[in-house]
């Protein structure tokens, strides 16, 4: 099935508005947690 | 009691706190971070999905995360390392520690056939770096992908003549990557583990990051992501995607597998498991999120167009990290390297993961069974290679596939559900919730109690429900789709789906042809996986005697 769908279509799918809203908020979301847990881990030493 | 004590005083420890988080994210991060998550929210409504995504995190993943953690702390200080011992101290009850048995099993079943994935990326790795792989030269990428997937077959003996799958080079890199854990969990946990994370946990995010910025340079690249982000409001309502997202949740953190709490079994009484826990989940859900979302999709998408990336979507894990991977990285200049490095990473990610799961039957054998440390690692050793024998001869006919959605899904919410229910509610909430809080560096916020107390088993249920509705009664009625010649899930009647449906279907064959296919091997690998519990089970039954004799003598002296 995937041999047969291989270049079946090759329009493009661009990155709408939503996609960029979520892929921001998601990255800013575990970035921030990720900067702020291991700061407070190493920021103790 | 004197010889908890003693026990405690003797225990081994971590380091330092980075060391345990690098160690136990690595536990966390496999290689379903960078190669079943982007496709299942591919799958699953783009970007939307990563509303109940995010949700599930907040309700199931954390929480039960830091109920590991806690239980593991708090059987530390009773020098217990491994749950038979933590659940017993939870609840007065003979029975506790034959279901904290499941603790040990579930892990070691779990790493008996890990492991030989494991040795895939290593395998894969070496023959990236030593430009082995096959060419795809020439070829569309239709083509390159049955190369791939040619060569994957042959590297795993599956499409040979024979009977038995299995090659001198599996066999070769399964021993090479079984041997290397065992050499680390005979160093111990600062020794051993502790190193290992802190040097495979860097470069695994250096690594990913260095493929990742290649990868997105790809013309066409941005469609992959796309058709990862983009959302589609309209799942948003679709309870499956819901159910969909809190099993991602719960399987990327690897809750359930009783390893979490072994590794938290090192802390002292007063270290912090809050802020842990929560660095650890954020370690993760970096690894998930961000770089393997920026991956392996975009790069099926830049390789084989967008019009196949549903399909390469719905075609799984192996085929995406075994099959689409190389051939991406084969029809990219310097692509050897890259993707030599990709399978570093995912061996990495892999190999953290292998010894978290092996650690729990290490820290059995050592601390109630009496072992030396080596001795240990040679038994567990032992049971991985005789374990793993079968699952690597008969790869085609289900034995991975089996242990696979017994260990490695089905058991892990089954004692994810026993050890809340254990934690909070017999043990007691108030206790629990306190014991949770010790030392934290953070203030854990009180509205985490009723989520840890009641969200967090209702939610496990469900999921129990729908696993067992979609994947255990089908199987124990003997059958799954791959099982039954001329079913498809594609192709299936009304009739044929509602047979197998409600597990009628593999009697139906019988019925008709006398024969099931696979069935004596998926028999076998139940039957492997009971004998192994049932082996703790009588072990966790002679420890406790001689516990027992030794808190007799303490008492006498």
């Amino acid at each position: 099935m995937i041999t047969a769908m291989i270049l079946q279509s090759t329009e493009p799918i661009h990155m709408t508005g939503g996609g960029w809203v979520f892929i921001a908020a998601a990255w800013v979301f575990i970035l921030t947690l990720t900067f702020y847990t291991f700061g407070k881990i190493l920021g103790k030493k | 009691m004197a010889t908890e004590t003693n026990q405690a005083a003797e225990k081994e420890g971590w380091g330092s706190q980075l060391g345990l988080v690098l160690a136990m994210a690595g536990n966390a991060v496999g290689l379903g971070n960078f190669l079943r998550f982007p496709s299942l929210a591919a799958q699953n409504g783009g970007g939307t999905f990563m509303i109940p995504y995010f949700i599930s995190l907040l309700l199931l993943g954390i929480p039960l995360m830091w109920i590991e953690w806690g239980i593991g702390r708090y059987g530390g200080k009773y020098g217990y390392s491994t749950s038979p011992g933590m659940f017993e101290k939870l609840w007065n009850n003979p029975l506790a520690k034959y279901l904290g048995a499941l603790g040990v099993f579930i892990p070691l079943a779990f790493v008996i056939y890990y492991t030989y994935i494991e040795s895939w990326t290593l395998g894969y790795a070496v023959m990236s770096f030593t430009n082995q792989m096959p060419s795809i030269a020439g070829q569309t990428p239709q083509e390159a992908f049955a190369t791939m997937g040619n060569y994957l077959a042959t590297y795993q003996g599956t499409n040979n003549e024979s009977h038995l799958s299995g090659t001198t080079m599996s066999w070769l890199f399964f021993i090479i990557t079984l041997g290397t854990n065992l050499f680390v969990l005979s160093r111990g946990i600062a020794g051993g583990i502790e190193k290992m994370a802190k040097i495979a946990m860097p470069l695994l995010i250096l690594f990913a990051i260095i493929v990742g910025i290649r990868v997105l340079s790809l013309p066409g690249a941005m469609d992959g992501v796309a058709f990862v982000w983009n959302p589609d409001f309209s799942r948003i309502t679709d309870g499956a995607v819901w159910l969909a997202a809190a099993g991602q949740i719960f399987f990327t953190l690897s809750l359930g597998t009783g390893s979490i709490e072994t590794y938290a079994s090192y802390l002292k009484e007063t270290d912090d498991v809050v802020l842990t826990g929560l660095a650890t989940s954020s370690m993760n859900e970096f690894c998930e999120v961000v770089l393997g979302g920026s991956i392996a999709i975009p790069a099926a998408a830049a390789f084989f167009g967008p019009g196949a990336a549903t399909a390469i979507a719905n075609a799984g894990t192996f085929n995406l990290g075994f099959q689409t991977m190389p051939a991406v990285f084969s029809g990219l200049p310097g692509g050897f390297l890259f993707g030599g490095i990709f399978f570093t990473l995912l061996f990495f990610a892999g190999i953290t993961s292998s010894l978290a799961l092996a650690q729990p039957a290490m820290a059995f054998f050592e601390d109630e069974m009496k072992m030396k440390r080596t001795r240990a690692a040679l038994v567990v050793g032992a049971v991985m290679l005789f374990g793993c024998i079968p699952i690597v001869l008969w790869l085609q006919y289900g034995f991975l596939d089996e242990f696979d959605f017994w260990a490695g899904a089905l058991l892990l919410l089954v004692f994810s559900l026993i050890e809340t229910i254990l934690f909070f509610w017999i043990f007691g909430a108030k206790k629990a919730w306190d014991e949770i809080r010790k030392g934290q560096q953070i203030n854990l916020p009180g509205f985490f109690f009723p989520i840890m107390k009641y969200v967090v088993p209702i939610l496990l249920i469900v999921i129990l429900i729908k696993g067992a509705i979609d994947g255990m009664i089908p199987r124990i009625t003997f059958q799954t789709w791959q099982d039954l010649p001329g079913w498809s899930r594609d192709t299936a009647t009304v009739a044929q789906r509602i047979l197998y449906e409600f597990g009628l279907a593999g009697r139906q064959l019988v019925e008709n042809t006398g024969d099931l296919p696979n069935f004596w091997y998926r028999w076998g690998a139940r039957i492997e996986m009971l004998v192994i519990y049932i082996m703790f089970i009588v072990l966790v039954s002679i420890a406790w005697k001689k516990r027992g004799g030794r808190n007799r003598e303490g008492a006498d002296a």
